[in-house]
């Protein structure tokens, strides 16, 4: 049942935006936009925090460097596409993989400080830099340039999001499937028994925890590219919880859960803040709820599944 | 080196918060010998048995494997080398299902886990001997359920085919009967029986007549201590041993 949701709202996604932009509501191409590149985030993290049960609350620290990835090149007029998504998955990755090496060696709420921390580090490193705005930001006035395919069009736009989007599902989807995968979520369920079975399985987890990291980076130069503006408010910690937040809604270690969970969040963030300008307070509640009471998130709520 | 033991442990030492719970061990276990350690609750023999696999480090004390002194090798170190353990409070990923559990083990033996893309759950390589591990101990019934979903007794038996599909060389069983009916039980024994002579196993119990029908030898661990060791009979005739442990059985 969730997959056939899950299903069902990736071909919305497949027809929503020429629709829209037919109906006159080139509004709409944007907040789908946003919505994929949200998705294609929120999955990496699941692959990691729904799979893995590394409860990251850094995320969006790789979001900001696949962003920077692209508007720092775009500064000194480098507008090389590949080379962006070089840098994004590149650095992305080689931060995950030093702070992860690090934060794998803790566990539970230890694990999840050191998360965050880190990707405060980076957050107040970007702040301080004046050169790229700091505070401020950093305005993209080109956009990442490919061979046959121009960004600037905001329908082509999406539909490369959309391509990182189902790149990211299909990816998450065959790694924990695989070997790998299983030993990621046996770790998850009794790391004792692992040992004992005589996995090593920290190098599993710091290798699933690099290329979330790498992949998230990916969809940050994508929301770079989109939002044709970053600042280090995208690698928040705020932005790291609301990540954690769609994966949870949106059902942990589901496959289309985070892709709902995205779906869910803006559509709440819209009707809420319109409600109140303390949308955020019924947010964590409902957050709560959904721990509480259907901890398989909307996914498993799908499927009849609760608690 | 055929005459050297395949597990030698010289002085082993383990202290919890002053106390010792293992106090100065020594014992062989022969290649191919079913070893069983028996004592009261409380003598020690999980936290030998957690020394032995590498989940505790000792404070002292020499633990050799063909010769090599491992006792400062983590737990998946050992289990490589050829250890398997079984739990006494059953250890299982209750989330995966029961034939999943027992696909870690055997791609625990076989190694080649940093594999990305091919999906591992139709892997004959994984399911074969997963299956067949089940099948011996009469699980493959509920191997599709959720490992977490099965009755007591399902969790002790899928403990024992994890810990024969890694196809060890040494066996550590931490009362692998503990919780079973006696039909279960008995099977287990007959599972254990045919193993004799194939795995060398060290068998912690509590059920004397599994001890005695499938032990070679019997150390008697009493206080952290060796109290006796020796073939079943001489055990059984021990006096120390009857005073310290069989006592109200035997009297
Ligand atoms: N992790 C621990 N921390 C503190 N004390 C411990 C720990 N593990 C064991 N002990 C103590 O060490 C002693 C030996 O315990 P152990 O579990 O090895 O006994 P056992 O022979 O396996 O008993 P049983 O037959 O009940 O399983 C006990 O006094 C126990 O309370
Ligand atoms: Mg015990």
């Amino acid at each position: 049942m969730s997959r056939a949701v899950g299903w069902a709202l990736l071909a919305a996604l497949a027809v929503g935006p020429p629709l829209a932009l037919a109906a006159g509501q080139p509004f709409y191409v944007d907040i789908l936009t946003r919505l994929v590149c949200l998705a294609a985030a929120a999955t990496s993290l699941n692959l990691i925090l729904g799979h893995g049960g590394m409860i990251s609350f850094g995320h969006a620290a790789y979001i900001g460097i696949g962003a920077y990835a692209v508007g720092i090149p775009a500064y000194y007029e480098i507008y090389d596409g590949w080379l962006h998504i070089l840098l994004a998955v590149a650095f992305s990755a080689l931060f995950a993989l030093a702070t992860g090496a690090i934060a794998l060696r803790t566990r539970g709420v230890y694990f999840i400080m050191i998360t965050m921390a880190f990707a405060q580090m980076v957050f107040f490193a970007v702040v301080s830099i004046e050169e790229y705005g700091g505070d401020d930001g950093l305005v993209i006035d080109i956009r990442s340039e490919f061979p046959l395919v121009d960004l600037e069009d905001s329908l082509t736009l999406y539909y490369a999001c959309f391509a990182v989007l189902l790149g990211t599902l299909y990816l998450v989807h065959r790694l924990v499937r695989s070997r790998f995968g299983m030993v990621i979520e046996g770790a998850r369920g009794n790391e004792r028994r692992m040992a004992a079975l005589g996995f090593a399985f920290y190098r599993h987890r710091l290798a699933a925890y690099t290329l979330a990291g790498a992949l998230c980076g990916l969809s940050g130069a994508m929301l770079g590219n989109f939002t044709n503006f970053i600042s280090p408010e995208m690698m928040d910690w705020t932005r790291s919880g609301e990540l954690i937040f769609m994966v949870v809604l949106g059902g942990t270690g589901a496959l289309f859960g985070p892709l709902m969970g995205a779906a869910a969040f803006l559509l709440l963030e819209e009707l809420l803040s319109g409600w109140t300008i303390y949308w955020q307070l019924p947010f964590g509640l409902l957050l709560i709820l959904v721990v509480l009471f259907a901890r398989g998130g909307l996914a498993g709520l799908l499927e009849g599944r609760r608690g | 080196m055929a005459d050297e033991p395949l597990l030698r442990v010289e002085d082993l030492q383990k202290s919890f918060g002053g106390v010792a719970a293992v106090d100065g061990v020594s014992m062989e276990v022969r290649r191919g010998e079913v070893h069983a350690v028996i004592g009261p609750n409380g003598a020690g023999k999980t936290t030998l048995i957690s020394l032995l696999a590498g989940e505790l480090r000792p404070d002292r004390g020499r633990v050799l494997f063909d010769g090599r002194d491992i006792a400062r090798r983590p737990a998946h170190a050992r289990a490589r080398l050829g250890f398997a353990r079984s739990f006494q409070i059953t250890s299982v990923v209750p989330g995966m299902r029961v034939v999943d559990n027992a696909m870690l083990a055997v791609l625990a033996r076989d190694g080649r886990s940093f594999r990305f893309w091919r999906p591992a759950r139709n892997d004959p390589a994984l399911i074969r001997p997963a299956m067949a591990a089940l099948e011996r101990v009469g699980l493959a019934e509920v191997a599709e359920e959720r490992a977490g979903a099965v009755s007591h007794g399902e969790h002790r038996q899928l403990e024992i085919a994890m810990t024969l599909a890694a196809e060890p060389e040494l066996l550590l069983l931490d009362e692998p009967m503990a919780g079973m009916s006696a039909e279960e039980s008995r099977r287990m024994t007959g599972i254990l029986e045919g193993l004799k002579g194939e795995k060398t196993m060290l068998l912690v119990e509590h059920d004397m007549d599994v001890v005695f029908a499938l032990a070679d030898r019997i150390s008697v661990l009493v206080g952290g201590r060796i109290a006796a060791s020796g073939a079943p009979d001489a055990v059984r005739a021990d006096e120390a041993v009857r005073r310290a442990y069989l006592g109200d059985e035997a009297a």
